[in-house]
């Protein structure tokens, strides 16, 4: 922004000289092509006052180049602007010369360099000046100072309050000047400031834009390499065994069944891998095109997704104990969601709990959402990895130092559905001590009692376990 | 095969890669350990007897093979052990390793990419513990 600053006072001193040039060269040809008699001496003395000053800002500006000077020399480099230019008109006829419009200029160009509030003072200044010049105008002591323009028509007289004045010393005409190019400044301010302040807005949005796509291409690229390595891998892991076999004449049917398990285990990860990824691709695809969802009822779902691990938390000699609302409770997801979401976080859990512990699902309604727990006395999540937990292909050190092969990819999908269905996760842990997970999903509005308004209506009927018992947890 | 049942030191964190190894340099006649990390594998170099190293740049961090390398080179005791590099580094750090290139900072003998063909793994451990003897 600073940078930008200078160049825009660079820009200014560049249409100076060209205004200094331009104003000799009016004169000149305004003489020597409609006859108006228009002094020479004081056109050249300013438009050399205005060249002094100009490449003075110049050299300076490029020994130092302050950002923060050049914004505040702006405001003095208008003001000295106005200063020459009201000089000028008021040797070249006064108000009535009709380059005063020139005035406008100044108050344009400030309110494209400036801030709005500046270029406001400074459109006041001109007015100011503007009106100054009218007083002198008027008053017989300081019409001296303008100097006439020779046999210019506008030197005409008209009589007011019984006498003859000059038409440039008419109050009615000296005040409608004034009032049309005072307005004329301040609109003119208005106007470029606002098609500046809107330039900039957008060209910071541009900026940002920008910035945003390349941040992504730059994540699609590390997750597109992290994605071959973590494939290069088992695939490395299964040509070694196979050729290993393969190269060595005689092996021992007991170590050919080991390798045959080892390479089953590593094709069976990648496998998981690919499907992970498929998932998450369908779901941001899915999310990109606002795939339908259905009512589904969850506490029906949780319930079949938790009976799914119990062979597994058994084997494990894990305990899994669920609480679920015992009525309907409609939720809107798509058909795998629900079972992919708490899926992967039970299975996580039951993985990760050692022998003799427990794993706890608990849901109920809380303010509109669903709000479910998937607690467990297990490892835990090292406070370090926290962060980035939901990161594809980040695993936390503790669970990659248990199980070796998996794909990284869980808890993104898990971040991916949530956040497609409206909701939200988050998670708390303690290492060592257990992991809690816990999502919100919307509730599907009118097909379910809510736990405010409608709940007591409910007290009739046998519904005392429709109060959750998540709150305390 | 001229070796007398030569030791060789297996270093990866992927156990499978390990049986890989440890099956093909068996067949071969070698006497075959493994550490599964740098420390590990330090430990079991200290304790002599390795005639020659097969190591794994990325184990737990992208660059654990590099640092037991240098370790190697700063302990006059392992400076000498040949270090054949085994790695799929490029796959991570985007960047390919030359050994004819960047031989003065990598203090290694030999390097192959990941996953080594068993010939091309048997012919270069050979190359290497002859070089080592004939030193």
């Amino acid at each position: 922004m600073q940078e930008v600053m200078v160049g825009r006072v660079r820009w200014l001193i560049r249409l100076r000289w060209l205004a200094a040039a331009g104003l000799v060269a009016t004169a000149f040809a305004a003489r020597e092509l409609t006859g108006v008699q228009v002094e020479p001496v004081p056109v050249i003395v300013i438009a050399i006052a205005i060249a002094a000053y100009n490449g003075l800002l110049q050299w300076w500006l490029a020994r130092s180049g302050s950002p923060a000077a050049a914004e505040a020399s702006a405001t003095m480099q208008i003001i000295a602007d106005f200063l020459c230019l009201a000089a000028l008109i008021n040797c070249t006829g006064g108000l009535i010369n009709p380059l005063i419009v020139f005035m406008m200029f100044h108050a344009a160009i400030a309110g494209i360099i400036l801030p709005r509030l500046r270029a406001y003072l400074l459109a006041g200044f001109g007015t100011f000046l503007i009106v100054l010049m009218g007083l002198a105008h008027m008053s017989e002591r300081f019409s001296t100072w303008r100097i006439p323009l020779g046999n210019f028509p506008l030197e005409t007289t008209v009589t007011f309050g019984g006498r003859q004045i000059a038409l440039a010393q008419h109050p009615v005409l000296v005040l409608a000047i004034a009032f049309a190019t005072g307005s004329g400044m301040f609109l003119s301010a208005y106007f470029t400031s606002s098609i500046a302040r809107q330039l900039r807005q957008a060209y910071r949005q541009l900026a940002a834009a920008h910035q945003h796509a390349s941040e992504r291409e730059e994540a699609k690229s590390l997750f597109m390499r992290t994605m071959a390595h973590q494939l290069r891998s088992p695939l490395a892991a299964i040509t070694s065994l196979i050729n290993a076999v393969a190269q060595t004449k005689t092996v021992q049917p007991e170590r050919l069944g080991d390798i045959h398990r080892r390479i089953k285990a590593r094709c069976a990860s990648m496998m998981d891998l690919v499907d992970d990824l498929l998932r998450l691709a369908q779901i941001r695809e899915g999310s990109v095109r606002e795939e339908a969802t259905e009512p589904i009822n969850a506490s029906v779902r949780f319930k079949e997704i938790a009976a799914s691990f119990e062979a597994t938390a058994a084997d494990r000699q894990v305990t899994l104990e669920h609480e679920l609302p015992s009525h309907p409770v409609m939720v809107l997801a798509g058909p795998r969601d629900l079972g992919d979401l708490l899926g992967n976080l039970i299975g996580n859990a039951v993985k990760y709990t050692p022998s003799g512990g427990t794993v706890r699902l608990s849901s109920g309604l809380q303010g509109g959402m669903l709000v479910t727990e998937v607690s467990d006395t297990g490892i835990g999540i090292p406070q370090a990895d926290m962060q980035r937990l939901f990161t594809e292909f980040f695993r936390a050190a503790n669970a990659k130092k248990q199980e070796a092969h998996s794909s990284g990819l869980g808890l993104s999908i898990c971040k991916e559905i949530v956040d497609r269905l409206g909701g939200r996760i988050e998670c708390r842990s303690k290492e060592g001590e257990g992991t809690t997970f816990r999502f919100e999903l919307p509730v599907a509005g009118a097909t379910c009692p809510l736990d405010d308004g409608p709940a007591e209506k409910k007290d009739a009927s046998p519904a005392a376990a429709s109060k959750p018992a998540v709150e305390g947890m | 095969m001229g070796e007398q049942a030569a030791h060789i030191l297996v270093v990866d964190d992927d156990p499978d890669v390990v049986e890989a190894d440890r099956l093909v340099l068996e067949g071969a006649g070698y006497r075959v350990s493994s550490a599964s990390n740098g420390s590990e594998a330090l430990v079991r170099l200290r304790a002599g007897d390795v005639d020659l190293v097969i190591l794994d740049v990325m184990m737990a961090h992208p660059t654990e093979g590099f640092h037991l390398s240098y370790e190697m080179k700063d302990d006059p005791n392992l400076r000498d052990i040949p270090v054949l590099m085994v790695t799929a580094v490029e796959d991570r750090l985007g960047e390919r390793i030359d050994l004819a290139k960047d031989a003065e900072f990598l203090p290694v003998s030999d390097f192959v990419r990941k996953p080594v063909e068993p010939d091309e793994l048997l012919a270069r451990v050979k190359k290497l513990l002859e070089m080592a003897r004939s030193r």
